[in-house]
């Protein structure tokens, strides 16, 4: 029997170029010029130098910025994956028990997450605020600490705090409803089994939820990890702005304040490329290791 | 022939999706007709509104059209850019209003060629635009203008003479100043500040504006620096130059002395720690709380302060600490290389920097005037109900002002106002702060 000769079919190609299109112009070209860039210097009005891989070597050396920046990063990265994982799944299990007013409590989870983050980085900067914040009013008032933290000054509190904060930005809302459809899509047959054969809530939890989840659970991880790499900014700035002293300063602030605070373009870039770098490698990790605990269905 | 129809109709639709995504990229003027940044300027005559109001025509018609950028939003009363347009009929002023990130969103117009022929330039990045011949220089202008000999402020002249030329002109400026609480003081029975205090009349004030209860500071003599503005202003008067010939930070014993002096408060709770990580904008405000009596802050807050109903308030010049200085903040018009009429810009400039001009503009934004002449007409002093009056302040204000850290790279300067915070929370040493401060500057300069 002959074989069909495969025609080619410019129809698909045309339903996906209006993607294409936007992903070549606003992030395939930026992406390249940002390699081209870090191999130049840069203010942004002068002239463009080509300097080879001097930027690299510069903010690698000793001393400098750069590697309390990569420190406070991969801090804020871990624990925030860690915490907006484990509340928002927290938050999906008790709005999947049977409780009373769960639409209310989905309501009120879900609204700080619909907040503007920078609307809400200001709420924090009042509430946290040390002498007229109502959070040491309440620790004084309630708990008679009579000297608590100054949250947002105190180098040892600073970045506690604003991994805190992040639980009650969009990226953990997200997450919530995510697992919490993930949640309803969990055999009930299987929990029966477990039940007849003597498992408790908890036991069931681990060894049902937790495997039957677990595609989502790495999506979110996946996903929180990239968040937190590169939209750290966006909660960090308006409560911090990366201080105390750089004591919340990840990358991605860096790159914004050596690219249009100090117009180091070249510098910029190669400090872009770095945490590119590093969101691949904590994405491929995440996926090497998934394999050991990630179930799927086939 | 259905599956022909099928392929046209396909195409049809990718074609209208990639259409109104091209759209939705494409700007627009916003409501009060100001020309969106990101417009091209060679596009704006033809396409841009004005913002005198959208009572004039809409496009330059016959008129040649100067775009001007600049981050305050016209004032309605006071409307400069209206008054320009009505006073000639040769030349259309168009602003391009950038509200946000303005530093950012001009130099990325420099880098598109779509810069303005105007641009109303920070002091921050003034001296790179001179470097790389993005502005060009004013003198021959000047020199048929009111503007020559000792018409402007002293600041200015040292700022030409720096740069080599007169390559910016500020549009009005602002200083710093101590706000205080008069019914504070009242209480405490405390003489009010006067207009050539010293900073041991300052020490001794805020000692005795602090209100301890217990192991609780009730009220501050003093609240924290809110950003690094104050702190060259004080450094500036312990003695140090803060800035060089070239624009690099330079910080010696002053700055030591400074911040020992201020640490010295901070220990003893006569000045709140700082509560906001600098470089964040401050959400919350001591003084305007009650909570402390003194700020050292920007003259423009007098405009916010206006609103205070709580509390009687005055303004009084920045303490001496043996010479007297306060930083200059300003805008600077500048007329750009690839103006394609830089004659037209200047007239527009000559007019802005002119009496009507700067009439119009001290009053809209309560600031002064770099033209001595016109600031001794006092446009800008405006009062509340509770505030202030003490108005020779300004005139106190206006002999010291120093274009001085302001030129500094924005980064820089905050970084370094973040060690000076962080030595008043007793996470650095002055050692280190001045030794890491050094390396912040190098680390740029390198």
């Amino acid at each position: 029997m002959k074989k069909r000769k495969k025609k080619f079919d410019i129809v698909p190609y045309l339903f996906l170029s209006p993607w294409i299109i936007g992903f070549i112009a606003f992030s395939g070209v930026p992406i390249l010029a940002s390699f081209a860039l870090s191999l130049t210097s840069w203010n942004m009005s002068g002239k463009m130098k080509f300097v080879g891989l001097s930027n690299f070597k510069s903010i690698f050396q000793s001393g400098s910025t750069f590697w309390g920046s990569l420190r406070v990063t991969l801090i804020f990265t871990v624990f925030s994956v860690l915490l907006t994982i484990f509340w928002s799944l927290l938050m999906a299990t008790v709005l999947n028990s049977r409780i009373y007013f769960k639409k209310m409590f989905q309501f009120f989870f879900f609204l700080c997450a619909v907040l503007p983050t920078v609307a809400l980085g200001f709420a924090f900067q009042l509430m946290l605020n040390s002498e007229i914040g109502i959070i040491n009013y309440w620790l004084k008032a309630f708990l008679g600490i009579s000297s608590p933290p100054n949250w947002l000054t105190e180098r040892s509190w600073s970045l506690v705090t604003v991994i805190i904060f992040t639980v009650f930005t969009y990226g953990t809302g997200q997450m919530m409803l995510v697992f919490s459809s993930a949640l309803k899509e969990v055999p009930r047959d299987l929990y029966e089994s477990a039940s007849l054969d003597g498992a408790n809530g908890f036991q069931r939890y681990i060894h049902i939820t937790l495997p039957a989840i677990s595609p989502i659970l790495l999506f979110n991880m996946v996903v929180a990890g990239i968040n937190s790499l590169n939209g750290a900014f966006s909660s960090i700035y308006p409560v911090t702005g990366g201080g105390p002293d750089g004591a919340t300063r990840v990358l991605s602030l860096q790159i914004y304040e050596s690219a249009f605070k100090k117009y180091k373009m070249g510098i910029a870039s190669s400090q872009a490329i770095v945490l590119f770098v590093i969101a691949l490698i904590i994405s491929l990790v995440q996926f090497v290791m998934s394999k050991k605990w990630v179930h799927y269905e086939n | 022939m259905r599956k022909k129809f099928k392929k046209i109709a396909s195409m049809l639709m990718a074609l209208s999706l990639v259409m109104a995504m091209l759209t939705g990229c494409g700007g627009s003027s916003n409501e009060t007709g100001e020309v969106p940044a990101a417009q091209e300027s060679s596009d704006a005559a033809d396409t841009a509104e004005s913002t005198d109001s959208g009572e004039s025509e809409a496009s330059g018609g016959d008129r040649i059209v100067v775009t001007m950028s600049m981050w305050d939003a016209i004032n309605e009363e006071y409307n400069f850019v209206k008054a320009f347009n009505e006073s000639q009929d040769e030349i259309e002023l168009q602003i391009m209003a950038i509200p946000d990130s303005y530093s950012e969103k001009i130099n990325a117009m420099i880098v598109s060629d779509t810069a303005p022929d105007i641009i109303l330039a920070w002091e921050c990045d003034i001296l790179r635009f001179i470097e790389d011949g993005i502005v060009i220089p004013l003198d021959d202008y000047m020199q048929s203008s009111p503007l020559s000999g000792d018409e402007l402020v002293p600041a200015v002249k040292s700022f030409t003479e720096m740069t080599g030329g007169a390559y910016g002109l500020p549009w009005c400026y602002a200083g710093e100043c101590i706000f205080y609480n008069k019914d504070m003081f009242d209480a405490a029975k405390v003489p009010y500040p006067t207009n050539d205090w010293t900073i041991e009349d300052f020490k001794s004030a805020a000692e005795s504006l602090t209100i301890v209860e217990g192991d609780e500071v009730v009220q501050y003599g003093l609240a924290e620096f809110e950003g690094a503005n104050p702190w060259y202003s004080f450094i500036g008067s312990f003695g140090d130059e803060i800035v060089d010939s070239e624009g690099n930070l330079q910080l010696g014993d002053g700055t030591r002395e400074a911040l020992s002096f201020f640490k010295d408060l901070t220990d003893r709770n006569v000045m709140s720690k700082p509560t906001m990580a600098s470089g964040s904008s401050g959400a919350a405000d001591l003084f305007a709380a009650g909570k402390a009596a003194m700020r050292a802050t920007g003259t423009w807050n007098a405009s916010v302060y206006r609103d205070i109903d709580s509390f009687n308030w005055d303004i009084a010049p920045l303490p001496s600490a043996g010479q007297p200085y306060n930083s200059m903040h300003t805008g600077l018009f500048t007329i750009t290389k690839n103006s394609k009429n830089p004659d037209a810009a200047w007239e527009v400039i000559n007019y802005l920097l002119g009496d009507e001009g700067q009439e119009l503009i001290g009053k809209a934004y309560s600031n002064m005037s770099a033209r001595v002449s016109i600031n001794e007409k006092g446009y800008f002093k405006t009062v509340g109900e509770k505030g202030p009056s003490n108005m020779e302040a300004y005139d106190a204000i206006s002999s010291t002002v120093k274009i001085g850290y302001v030129l500094l790279n924005s980064g820089l300067a905050n970084d370094v106002g973040q060690k000076f915070n962080a030595v008043m929370s007793g996470q650095l040493t002055i050692d280190e702060c001045m030794e890491q401060s050094k390396q912040l500057s190098d680390e740029l300069n390198s």
